[in-house]
Parts: C-alpha cells; sequence; structure tokens
C-alpha cells in the first residue's frame, strides 16, 4: 500500500514537472498552425525524457550520487566547464520563461499587466523554497498541477479523429506549400520543452533527497514511464485541442493573449478560468523546480553542501544559490519581455544544447564504477543518442531560419 | 579558405537563399492581421456570453490592434 502511494505520488509529481508554459505554448502553436502533424514531435520527446528521467533516478538510486557531481567527478572540472555554463545558460532562460507564465496567468485573471506581477512571483517563488520542504514543493505543487486534467477533458469533449491522431504519432514532414521553417522551429521547441534537463537533474537530486537506493529500481521505472507518459498525454491534449478550435478559427496562438481561447470552445466559461489556472500552476511548479535544479547544479557541481530539507544556515551557500537566481531572472518579466517569444527561443535553445548534457550522461550511465550491474542496454543508449543529435541538428537549422522570418 | 570560413560563407549563403520574398512577408502579415481578426471576433463572441471577463476582451483588442498596424507595416 505504501509502495503504491508512493508510486502515485511520483507519477503525479512527474506529471507536475512535464506540462508549463515551453509545453503548453509549443503545443498549442503546433496544433494551430498544422493540425495534428506535429503529435510526433511530443511522442518523441516524451519517450527521450521518460527514458533520461529513468537513468537518472536509476544513478541516484545505485551510485548514490547526483549527474553533476558524478560528472565533475568523472570528467574533471575543466570538461564539465562547457555543459555546466551552457545547461546554466539556457535553463536560466527558461526559468525567466516560467516566472513569465505566471505573471501572464495573473494578468490576464486580474488585468493588471504582467510586468507588474513579476515581483510578487518571484518573493512567492523564493518564500516557498526558503520554508518549505523538498516533499511540499515537489508534491504540493504537482497535486494542484492536476488541474492540467482539463486539457484533456476539453480535447475527448471536441471528438477528435482518434484514427488522425495515433496516424500523426509518426514523425512526417511538412504538407506542400506550408511554412517549413516555422514547421521544423515548432518541432525543435517541442522536443525542447519536452526533453528539459531541469527535469532530469531534479529527478536526480529528488531521488538523493529522499534517499532512494536499489530497492526504488522498479518504482524508478514506473515513475519515469507513466508520469513522463501522462505529461506527454497531456501535450498531445493540447495539440488536439488547438487543431480543433484555434486551425478552424485561423488563430495562430503566437501571442499570450490569444492563449486562453483554448479551452473555450469545449468547456464554455469554466475553460478560461481552468486554463489560466493551469498555465499559473504548472509555470509555478516549474518555476521552484528549475530554480532548485539549478540551485542542486550549482552546488552539486561545486561540491557545496545542499539539500532542500535542511534549515538554510545548513546550506547558506545553497540557500544563497536559489536566492541569486530567483532575482537575476526577474528583471527581464520587469522590462516586460514578451514570455511567449522568451518561451519559443528558450524551448528551441535547450534542444540545440542537448547534446552537451545528454552524452556525457549516457557515458556514466555506462561505467559500471557508479551503476555496477545496472548500467544501460543498448537500446536506451541508442533512443538517448539519437533524438539529442536530431535535436540539435533540427535547431541548429531552424532557429536562424524563424528569426530571419520574424 | 579555412574550414571555419567556409561553413561560414556556406551558412551564410544558405540564410539569404531562405530569407523571406516580399510576396511571402506579405502573406505572413495578411495571415497575422487574419489571426487577430478572428481573435478579436472569438473573444467578443465570449463576452456577449458571459465567458471571458470585460477586462480580458478589451485587452485583446488592444493587443490586436497593436499586433495588425505592425503586420501591416512590415508588408509594405
Amino acid at each position: 500500500m505504501k509502495k503504491i502511494l508512493e508510486i502515485t505520488l511520483g507519477i503525479v509529481t512527474s506529471v507536475g514537472g512535464f506540462l508549463e508554459i515551453g509545453s503548453i505554448a509549443t503545443a498549442a502553436q503546433a496544433g494551430a498552425a498544422f493540425g495534428y502533424q506535429l503529435i510526433w514531435a511530443v511522442v518523441l520527446g516524451t519517450i527521450c525524457i521518460a527514458v533520461l528521467v529513468e537513468m537518472s533516478g536509476r544513478f541516484a538510486a545505485v551510485s548514490g550520487h547526483t549527474l553533476p557531481d558524478a560528472m565533475r567527478e568523472r570528467f574533471g572540472a575543466t570538461f564539465f566547464a562547457l555543459p555546466f555554463v551552457v545547461l546554466l545558460a539556457v535553463s536560466f532562460l527558461v526559468l525567466t520563461a516560467e516566472i513569465g507564465g505566471v505573471a501572464v496567468a495573473l494578468e490576464i485573471a486580474t488585468g493588471l499587466r504582467f510586468p507588474w506581477w513579476g515581483l510578487p512571483v518571484a518573493l512567492l517563488s523564493w518564500a516557498l523554497l526558503w520554508r518549505g520542504t523538498f516533499g511540499l514543493i515537489e508534491k504540493g505543487v504537482s497535486i494542484l498541477g492536476l488541474v492540467t486534467i482539463a486539457f484533456a477533458v476539453g480535447a475527448v469533449k471536441l471528438h477528435p479523429d482518434y484514427g488522425a491522431v495515433a496516424r500523426a504519432a509518426l514523425p512526417s514532414l511538412p504538407l506542400p506549400h506550408s511554412d517549413w521553417a516555422k514547421y521544423w522551429f515548432i518541432a525543435v521547441s517541442i522536443l525542447g520543452a519536452s526533453i528539459s534537463p531541469y527535469l532530469y537533474y531534479f529527478y536526480c537530486a529528488g531521488a538523493i533527497e529522499e534517499k532512494w537506493d536499489e530497492s526504488y529500481l522498479a518504482t524508478n521505472r514506473v515513475i519515469a514511464t507513466l508520469g513522463m507518459a501522462f505529461g506527454g498525454f497531456l501535450s498531445v491534449a493540447i495539440v488536439i485541442t488547438a487543431a480543433l478550435t484555434f486551425k478552424p478559427a485561423s488563430i495562430a496562438a503566437d501571442h499570450y493573449d490569444q492563449l486562453p481561447l483554448l479551452l473555450l470552445p469545449p468547456l464554455g466559461k469554466a475553460g478560461f478560468w481552468l486554463f489560466l489556472a493551469s498555465l499559473g500552476i504548472a509555470c509555478l511548479g516549474a518555476t521552484l523546480e528549475i530554480t532548485l535544479s539549478l540551485a542542486y547544479f550549482v552546488a552539486q557541481g561545486l561540491g557545496w553542501n545542499w539539500g532542500e530539507d535542511l534549515e538554510p544556515a545548513a546550506d547558506a551557500r545553497f540557500s544563497l544559490g536559489y536566492t541569486l537566481i530567483i532575482l537575476l531572472a526577474t528583471p527581464i518579466v520587469l522590462l516586460g519581455v514578451d514570455p511567449l517569444k522568451i518561451t519559443m527561443l528558450a524551448m528551441a535553445l535547450t534542444a540545440t544544447s542537448l547534446p552537451l548534457g545528454t552524452f556525457p550522461f549516457i557515458i556514466l550511465m555506462n561505467d559500471k564504477k557508479y551503476l555496477r550491474e545496472h548500467t544501460n542496454k543498448p537500446l536506451g543508449n541508442i533512443v538517448v543518442v539519437l533524438i539529442s543529435i536530431i535535436a540539435a541538428v533540427l535547431g541548429v537549422v531552424s532557429i536562424p531560419l524563424e528569426i530571419m522570418g520574424g | 579558405m579555412s574550414p571555419v570560413r567556409s561553413i561560414a560563407a556556406l551558412t551564410a549563403v544558405v540564410l539569404l537563399a531562405c530569407a523571406k520574398s516580399p510576396e511571402e512577408k506579405a502573406r505572413q502579415a495578411a495571415e497575422t492581421i487574419e489571426s487577430w481578426k478572428a481573435t478579436v471576433a472569438s473573444v467578443d463572441s465570449a463576452r456577449l456570453r458571459k465567458e471571458v471577463p470585460e477586462h480580458f476582451a478589451r485587452v485583446v483588442r488592444r493587443t490586436a490592434s497593436e499586433e495588425i498596424a505592425k503586420a501591416a507595416a512590415h508588408a509594405k
């Protein structure tokens, strides 16, 4: 019974980290522009992140190390510096987008422009991190995040062609005469939104915080697979809903003021408020996870004392780390930079920089010194390496094209 | 020519070749204008059904005017 509860909570928290402004915005734009066509990108991203999350949980449970700690130890500080800096920079941009996402939800709900909400959101996030425990942050926000099931309800109520949805799970080229630069840019952005490094770094740190050992390997597999699958399912639901509401109406969903219309046709007035609640809670959860993930990354990478369950005084540098991270991410929101534009760019950059994080990770996952008999099977290696390369190549090609295309 | 210069030159050629033509820019602007007109129509009918608050409908109309003006300027 305890194990079932642990697994259920684990799945819920996995969902909570998956859905955030990146996955919501990219899925909505994909459905609005290309119907069901880009569902394959969500499926591919979900498979990859499920594999990465399972790997990171297994790594923590067997080795007792976190990923940054092991990377520094295995590859040396000099080599680790490059992925460290790039992943920090990209995750920082994603964090800005998430704070912006909460602020946008509050703007639409109240009418007060989003830059004014930047500081209150930052303060709330900091206060939750300062006073809360890892369990409260991870599970509390994730349980609230179950409101995002509204996307699945909305999609079902629109009676999609399930055959067409299933066919769209296979990769496809853009249709003739469609905007192929936009198609690949959104595909890359979806991959970046799904395969966010902060997700598996956070999961790994969480496994250490919760003192997982080898007895948790089966639990880890179930949580990683079902949690990420459910998150991916909700992203697909957003693509379907946008395909059936925005696309017929020729609404492009490339501005945040258009997004709350997504659930109006299937759910009416409740749909408007459910969308805002979903956006606000999902982005708040992501803000907390990314901030913690960055603080973990820095503390573990530099060998500092760390732990969300410790009192701030016991891990002062870790606490100072997340305080500074939030402080530095907030000004961009205060300046009124469009959170949706930051989101799309952040997601595409995440995808482009994937190999920097995943390749060293794959090497660790095949190192018997850390994992003994629990190293990766060939399929896991192939899935991660292949998708990382695809994402990076698409990113290198499509980002400049999309920027040039305005 | 060094490999770095070759890659930079090739990248520049590809990007220039893929830059949008005036016709494509005009098409993109027309799509943006259509998108915002549809958004305003959708919000207005939702407002009449009391599905969205008044302040949201006002903001959308203002944003739509700004975005349509920007798109029209880009198309020129």
